[in-house]
């Protein structure tokens, strides 16, 4: 069953030098239970697009056109109110930067609380620590006590990202967003970030909008793959697909993109750093 | 020179209207200092001048800004006032700012032991409140105008010291500087040739922001009664005296109130218009 | 470095600022031409009453020795004695510092309760007509001297509308509460007398305004740019995404991280209306300790000069030591790590 569908979404900013169109017109499915990815370059409009998802732009200067159905409602049409209802509950967001992303002045803690709190009122508070602590755990985070009683700037790049993943689960939303996860982390833990995150929403059988220009990234993980370009999707298609025989030249360049050789040799170099573990 | 007009600052300078308001009042306010004596309908009001038939006449078209108890037009002594409060804030700031920024020249370049002794010196002059300094200085010194700019000189200096130390520090670690020691340039050279053209843009944005600043405490102090002395036409002591008759003679201290505020307010804008076309931070 | 480090660091440099303005003073009340004693008694004084009164002030001495004594005043509270007055400066001070203190307060109140809500409303609104309200505000708080202020104010509160009184911190008829904290406000409330408060309020307020204009101005103008730029922070969309109502957001998400830097430039304003309290009290007749130093200053009272001047210096170092101090209880990364 589909979960989320765009339907012909196209976005233009005003700015004083005239229009620009981020978005022309573009179409997107995901089924419950699906992973799929969006790939581009940057500038391409992915990022645009997972926050049209969840109205995170929303100001005079942004025309907006088409629909975007989540659960037979168009999220264009709500009142910014019943968004509300739908942010951080049933879709949650997971950001480039986890170290910004959270706010340095309060403890993961109350950051967590405080994201249940918006959607929940009635939970047991003497149970809570537990779930938060399980959901730590989730992300194959060792000292969940510690962490919780942290501040964002006391966490490595990996552990705040992790910390967000939890945060994204803490609604048990239906989809998650996922707006270039890794990019800002060290390569190293780019690839234990992506399986942690890959394993922990199979299991809760979540869907998920990742959002990165990463081929590499994406191959490992997607089930489906939407290739993006200057606003306009130009190739659509499963992952097998995509990689095996890519359709537009314009994939068949981000494909030869991929440097093999470094990947093998981070590879490796994993292997090696597991094996010392 | 001809630079500034055609770069983007002087753009930018020149389309925000509050600039250009700052650019005319100070301008407007200098040449009728300068040129009081020609400017101003009755020149002989500046000084110890009675007129007893024409005391505490309102506001009129002869006398602009009414006139006060022995009959001195306000409005030629506010001008002839500009003329004093100018001639402070110059006096202070060409004492000032040679001592502050060659402290603070030393003390950034050189780091260690004078970094410390200069710069803790510093503190402790930003760390009484200007005005309270500059009174206790004026406390045992004679109320006259030469002494109040030796009490202000006193307590601005270190605002400059910290403003170039800052700027000395990041400038030294600059390819320029380090490429010129690297070719064997004095201390001097790098010092007076290298950093100090580079920290002009700052300096002279601050420079004019001050001149409003020194000019209110200048009349702050002279309004306390510890700063220039009548005869002499000041605008802080008119404001002072002007307040003892109110509310009924209310132009003695409004006018010249007033004409504070337009002065500072001038250099005010003036020098936030400068740190558009320089683009610098304070 | 840990906070224990953090906050040693801060006390050892408040005392040595404290030190140096000690000896700075010292020098100013000593370096300066003139003879103090015979400033002080004026020119009828006969050369043995001059000489009398220098060996009071111990300045036949050796400067070391004239600073030892005067740092040994200071400890014991002993600050010698007011030639004006006849009584011992630390009597004088302690009768007068309240006042001031009252009335900074109050204007610290008006500065934060005003100047931050227009702040923030201005950041939230950047470019709309409360912004460009905000900047008028503080334009005209900065370049008007506070003398002016209270001049403008007087005429049109206390002449021309003419419901708030001129002068003073109480009506002629009020007879002030016992003393328990100095301050009248605090004490006739405590005493339950309450129409000596609203007297004493229907004084404060015009001084008050004066004095709060321009410290007012800068509150709101550093509220707006800090709010702005924690506004375009991540972890403000990041809040968004999870649901967070815009009230919250304002009201605590987003006011925490932009206030606590807010914090040490209120200090600083706060500790800086000891100076402006000159021009202010002078207008308004407040009986405060800037009066008081005025005062010192035409009678060429050497005590009472370095005394006030000591006191408003200890308590800007200590105002900005607490300030620190608060924000570093506040501030996780300076209390976790030092930072």
């Amino acid at each position: 069953m589909t979960l989320l569908s765009i339907r012909n979404l196209e976005v233009q900013f005003k700015h004083y030098e005239g229009v620009t169109t981020a978005l022309k017109k573009i179409s997107l499915d995901i089924k419950e239970g699906e992973k799929v990815a969006l790939v581009g370059e940057s500038g391409s409009g992915k990022s645009v697009t997972a926050r049209m998802i969840l109205g995170l732009l929303s100001n005079s200067n942004i025309k907006k056109n088409g629909e975007i159905f989540f659960e037979n409602i168009d999220l264009l049409k709500e009142s910014s109110s019943q968004i509300k209802q739908i942010r951080g509950n049933k879709i949650s967001m997971i950001f480039q930067d986890p170290v910004s992303s959270l706010n340095p002045y309060f403890t993961v803690h109350k950051q967590m609380l405080q994201a249940l709190e918006n959607h929940t009122k009635d939970y047991d508070k003497n149970t809570i620590e537990k779930y938060f602590v399980d959901l730590l755990k989730d992300v194959k985070i060792e000292d969940p006590e510690r962490v919780l009683n942290s501040y964002a700037f006391q966490l490595s790049g990996g552990m705040a990202q992790r910390v967000m993943i939890s945060m994204a689960l803490i609604n048990n939303p239906k989809l998650i967003l996922a707006d270039e996860p890794t990019t800002a982390l060290d390569v190293t833990v780019q690839k234990k970030v992506l399986s942690i995150m890959k394993d922990v929403i199979s299991r809760k059988k979540m869907s998920m909008l990742l959002i990165s220009h990463n081929l590499g990234v994406v191959r490992e993980f997607a089930d489906k793959i939407y290739v993006i370009y200057q606003g306009t999707i130009l190739e659509e298609g499963s992952t097998e697909k995509i990689f095996n025989s890519p359709g537009h030249i314009y994939t068949q360049t981000l494909l030869q993109a991929i440097p093999k050789i470094y990947e093998q040799l981070i590879n490796a170099k994993l292997k090696r750093h597991q094996n010392t573990d | 020179m001809m630079k500034i007009f055609k770069s983007r600052g002087w753009y930018k300078f020149s389309k925000n209207p509050l600039s250009v308001i700052g650019l005319l009042i100070v301008s407007i306010i200098v040449l009728m200092a300068i040129f009081a004596n020609y400017l101003t309908p009755f020149p002989e009001h500046a000084g110890p001048f009675v007129d007893i038939p024409n005391k505490i006449k309102p506001p009129s078209s002869t006398y602009f800004f009414g006139t006060d108890k022995i009959g001195r037009d306000t409005f030629s002594r506010i001008i002839f006032g500009y003329r004093t409060s100018l001639y402070l804030g110059v006096i202070v700031l060409c004492i000032a700012v040679p001592i502050g920024t060659s402290l603070g020249l030393v003390a950034g370049y050189f780091g260690g032991k004078i970094d410390a002794i200069i710069m803790r010196i510093t503190d402790i002059f930003l760390s009484i409140p200007p005005l309270v300094l500059a009174l206790s200085i004026m406390a045992f010194l004679k109320p006259t105008l030469t002494n109040a700019m030796i009490a202000v000189s006193m307590m601005w200096w270190p605002w400059y010291t910290r403003l170039i130390y800052n700027l000395t520090r990041s400038l030294k670690n600059e390819g320029f500087v380090i490429s010129s020691k690297i070719v064997g340039a004095s201390h001097f050279h790098i010092i007076f040739r290298e950093i100090l053209p580079n920290c002009s843009a700052s300096l002279i944005t601050k420079i004019t922001l001050d001149m409003g600043f020194v000019i209110l405490i200048g009349s702050s102090l002279s309004f306390l009664g510890l700063g220039v002395q009548p005869p002499t036409p000041d605008l802080g002591t008119m404001v002072s005296q002007g307040s003892k008759y109110l509310p009924d003679i209310w132009w003695l201290s409004v006018f010249p109130g007033l004409a504070i505020l337009v002065i500072v307010l001038g250099f005010n804008l003036l020098g936030d218009g400068l740190k558009d076309l320089f683009d610098v931070e304070i | 470095m840990n906070i224990k480090l953090y906050l040693f660091q801060r006390l050892y440099s408040a005392a040595i600022v404290l030190i140096g303005v000690s000896i700075l003073i010292f020098i100013i009340a000593r370096i300066i031409p003139g003879d103090p004693a015979r400033m002080a008694l004026g020119p009828t004084a006969t050369q043995e009453m001059v000489e009398q009164y220098r060996d009071k002030l111990h300045l036949n001495d050796p400067i070391h020795v004239q600073y030892w004594f005067f740092i040994k005043g200071i400890t014991e509270g002993d600050l010698g004695e007011s030639v004006y007055t006849k009584r011992n400066v630390t009597t004088d001070v302690s009768t007068y510092f309240p006042a001031t203190l009252e009335l900074i307060i109050f204007a610290a109140l008006i500065m934060v309760c005003v100047g931050v809500p227009l702040g923030i409303l201005a950041g939230r609104y950047k470019d709309k007509s409360i912004d460009n309200i905000s900047r008028l505000i503080s334009l005209l708080g900065v370049v008007t001297p506070s003398f002016v202020w209270a001049v403008f104010l007087m005429i049109i509160f206390a002449f021309y509308l003419d419901i708030l009184p001129v002068a003073g911190r109480l009506s002629q008829d009020t007879v002030a509460p016992d003393k328990i904290t100095g301050l009248i406000i605090i004490d006739s409330i405590i005493r339950g007398q309450f129409d000596v408060t609203i007297d004493a309020l229907k004084h404060i307020i015009l001084p008050a305004l004066a004095l709060s204009l321009s410290a007012l101005g800068q509150a709101s103008r550093l509220t707006r740019s800090n709010i702005t730029e924690v506004y375009d922070k991540q972890y403000i969309e990041m809040a968004r995404a999870y649901g967070y109502n815009e009230f919250k957001i304002a009201t605590k998400y987003a006011l925490k991280p932009a206030m606590i830097p807010t914090l040490t430039i209120l200090g600083l304003d706060f500790a800086a209306m000891l100076g402006n309290a000159f021009l202010v009290e002078f207008v308004f007749a407040w009986p405060g300790i800037a009066k008081y130093g005025v005062q010192a200053i035409l009678y060429k009272d050497l005590n009472a000069i370095t005394a006030t001047t000591m006191i408003i210096a200890t308590f800007f170092v200590i105002t900005n030591l607490i300030v620190d101090l608060v924000v570093a209880y506040l501030n996780p990364k300076i209390r976790l790590s030092g930072k």
